[in-house]
């Protein structure tokens, strides 16, 4: 065969020659992902969730709405009272305290009446003090204190008037030959007096130096302001104060330098007035708080009904709560004070998966056991309340309930919102030292609290959505709750005290909230808050 | 059957028959995706239930820009992988190799092995490998990505893939037989 037959036969014979192509080798990965992609096994589950339960969308809870929005009100009240009532707040304790050296002015002429003695060298104009006695008192004792002397001065006059009437004082009783001069004792006999509404203290503003002496303070001065003001601050008359609180401890007004005023009448009181840089108190005063607390319950169990629990199984609940209180405190002197109010307050209580399974998966080794462990309270409205515990495979216990929602379901949310009576004893370090009021100082109360549970709400969530799954209906359950805890206070902040500090309480229940439930709760924790 | 577009309008409405439809439509395909996260088909559901509530919670946020089956696939692999990620972590203990290299040769088992007996031998991994493996053979991340959503470093993904495959190759070959690719000689 010659070369150009061989070469031809090769050619014809690969003529048009389409060899099958190998396969082509597909990776691990790609078999593998060949293998899932049409992978599409059927669930055993139905979406039985979205029949029964609505899926809530970013629904707003009423709840937290309303409560961001008192307390927003509680804080603009304070802030409003803090501004309207502390005309002092400015003046700073860190500032040197004006001394006077020797006696500069000359001896006050404080005359029978309460007129101006026209043969001093300065004179005043402007202020008045107006005094409404209460009924038991009438007699009233306006101490002036010259602080030059560092109190060697003592001036005085006593005036009579009926119970009930008004006073006019004029201002010279205010004033001494010191300027900063105050003031007062109230309460002839050392019977105390009942002030109202007003011990009004240099209504009318200011008081002015119209003339000055050589002795006197520079012409155009100020003289210190009978209702605050702004006297310089290096001039605050702390010795006065002083002096000023030994006349009037044993009275039933309480006075505090200007400096503090801020933290002490905005944060409970009411104040009455004040005069040089001295703020006065009734020992009524206003206590309004709210403040939360978290923590856990021990003691109260969640019984299932067809389940026995193990005598040792406890459950830890945690627990948050909601409280506003409105009432007034009565001081009692040396720190203590007697309260009293009424008080809202929101608990939740969250059972856990931990909580609410110890006891059936601790005794029931396998299958689903229903325990209704909340209808025996009576009617859930809405929807059904049995809870399926099944225990899967070793320890990865998961709680259902199946017949209303099937996602998993981590807890159970009960909330209690309760209104109640609060009566109690409290003690506050550093209320009083000398005449003014710490900024940090500690707080001890107890408390208690009968009261009625008004309604409870069920709650369940998963990790993904919260369901209401109804009211517990037609319990309306009596309470009577003791509280103790103690507190670090700190006041320093427009006239709010901020407070937090350990807690616990007791609760004794008429009916518990959870069927089956036994035991009495005890509560530990953490609360924190702020006074008004 | 109602077009999908409009069935999705009708669930977020609140029409509970719609979302039950919309349920029927995807769930298979979905619980294929959340079996071979879970070790077994109890906690597959739990997390295809976890997947579709937070599917139905944000679905006003799917804008139809893609298939929707992605969409919901991309969330069922999320809430697979918030579930099982602590538990992946404690897997992670494998010094760091270089998990491009296989000691095993793959087999080559093509369309004889079906997903069941597959998914069979994913689940029998440790949760680390199986979320890693899952991650990069079936869903086609990257290695930095699957750091970043697994919180650990490239190169313990690369090791826990390595390893992932090596024990299904040894799996695949021991319980089926497949003998590994054999380079074509000649």
């Amino acid at each position: 065969m010659s070369k150009r037959t061989l070469d031809t036969m090769f050619r014809q014979a690969f003529d048009g020659w389409e060899p099958e192509a190998p396969p082509r080798r597909q990776s691990f990965d790609g078999q593998m992902r060949s293998a899932f992609s049409s992978f599409a096994p059927s669930p055993s589950r139905s979406w039985v969730a979205l029949r029964s339960v609505p899926i809530s969308r970013a629904k707003p809870s009423w709840i937290a709405v309303g409560y961001v929005g008192a307390l927003a009100l509680a804080v603009l009240i304070g802030l409003a009272r803090s501004e309207s009532v502390d005309p002092l707040r400015s003046v700073s304790t860190e500032e040197p305290v004006f001394m006077p050296e020797g006696p500069r002015w000359k001896e006050p002429a404080l005359q029978d009446g309460l007129d101006d003695n026209p043969s001093e060298t300065h004179s005043r104009k402007g202020a008045a003090m107006a005094i409404r006695t209460g009924s038991r008192n009438k007699e009233a004792a306006l101490v002036g204190s010259d602080v030059s002397g560092l109190l060697a001065v003592e001036q005085e006059a006593r005036v009579d008037f009926p119970a009930g009437e008004g006073l006019e004082v004029d201002k010279s009783l205010l004033l001494s030959e010191t300027g900063p001069m105050a003031i007062l004792e109230l309460g002839a006999n050392g019977q105390g007096i009942e002030v109202a509404e007003g011990l009004l203290l240099g209504e009318a503003g200011q008081v002015m130096q119209e003339e000055s002496d050589a002795n006197m303070e520079p012409a155009g001065s100020e003289l210190p302001l009978l209702n605050g003001g702004h006297r310089p601050e290096a001039e605050r008359p702390d010795l006065l104060a002083d002096a000023v609180s030994d006349a009037v401890a044993a009275q039933d007004l309480e006075v505090e330098t200007g400096a503090e005023s801020s933290l002490s009448h905005s944060r409970l009181g009411k104040e009455e007035g004040n005069v040089a840089g001295v703020a006065v108190e009734r020992r009524w005063r206003m206590d309004v708080r709210t403040g939360l607390n978290w923590g856990l319950i021990h003691g109260q169990h969640a019984l299932p009904q067809q389940v026995s629990l193990d005598e040792n199984s406890e459950a830890r609940i945690r627990s948050s709560e909601w409280h506003l209180q409105v009432g007034v405190e009565r001081r009692l002197g040396a720190g203590f004070a007697l309260n009293t109010g009424l008080r809202i307050q929101r608990e939740l209580q969250h059972f856990n998966r931990a909580a609410l399974q110890y006891a059936p998966l601790n005794s029931v080794a396998s299958g689903p056991v229903h325990s209704n462990i909340l209808s025996p309270m009576g009617p859930v409205s809405g929807l059904g309340m049995e809870v399926d515990y099944f225990a899967p495979e070793g320890e990865a216990y998961s709680l259902n309930a199946d017949s209303w929602l099937q996602a998993p379901m981590l807890g159970l949310e009960l909330e209690l919102i309760e209104v109640s009576a609060a009566v109690g004893l409290s003690f506050r370090s550093g209320e009083r030292k000398g005449l003014r009021t710490a900024d940090w100082s500690w707080r001890a109360e107890a408390l208690f609290m009968p009261g009625l549970v008004l309604s409870q709400g069920v709650e369940v969530y998963s990790a993904l959505d919260r369901s209401e799954a109804g009211e517990i209906q037609g319990l309306r359950t009596l309470t009577l709750r003791g509280a103790v805890s103690a507190a670090v206070v700190y006041g320093g902040l427009k006239g709010i005290s901020f407070y937090v500090g350990p807690s616990a309480f007791v609760r004794l229940q008429s009916a518990n909230s959870l069927p089956g439930s036994s035991g009495v709760p005890l509560g530990l924790g953490f609360q924190g808050g702020i006074m008004f | 059957m109602l077009p999908l577009n409009e069935l999705i309008e009708q669930c977020l409405n609140g029409n509970a028959g719609a979302e039950n439809e919309l349920y029927a439509r995807l769930a298979p395909l979905m619980f294929g995706v959340c079996l071979r996260y879970a070790p077994n088909a109890v906690e597959a559901e739990d997390v295809l239930q976890e997947g579709f509530m937070k599917m139905f919670l944000h679905l006003e946020s799917y804008r139809g820009q893609g298939p929707l089956e992605a969409w919901v696939r991309r969330i069922m692999v999320h809430t697979a992988l918030e579930r099982y990620r602590k538990k992946a972590l404690l897997t992670v203990d494998a010094p760091e190799e270089d998990g491009e290299e296989l000691q095993v040769p793959a087999p080559a088992f093509d369309d004889n092995l079906s997903a069941e007996m597959l998914l069979e031998l994913i689940q029998a991994l440790p949760p680390g490998y199986r979320l890693v493996f899952n991650l990069f053979a079936i869903e086609g991340y990257s290695h930095k990505e699957i750091a970043e959503r697994l919180h650990i470093s490239e190169g313990t993904s690369k090791s826990q893939l390595a390893r992932a495959r090596r024990i299904l190759q040894e799996q695949v070959n021991r319980l089926y037989g497949f003998k590994p690719h054999q380079q074509q000689e000649g």
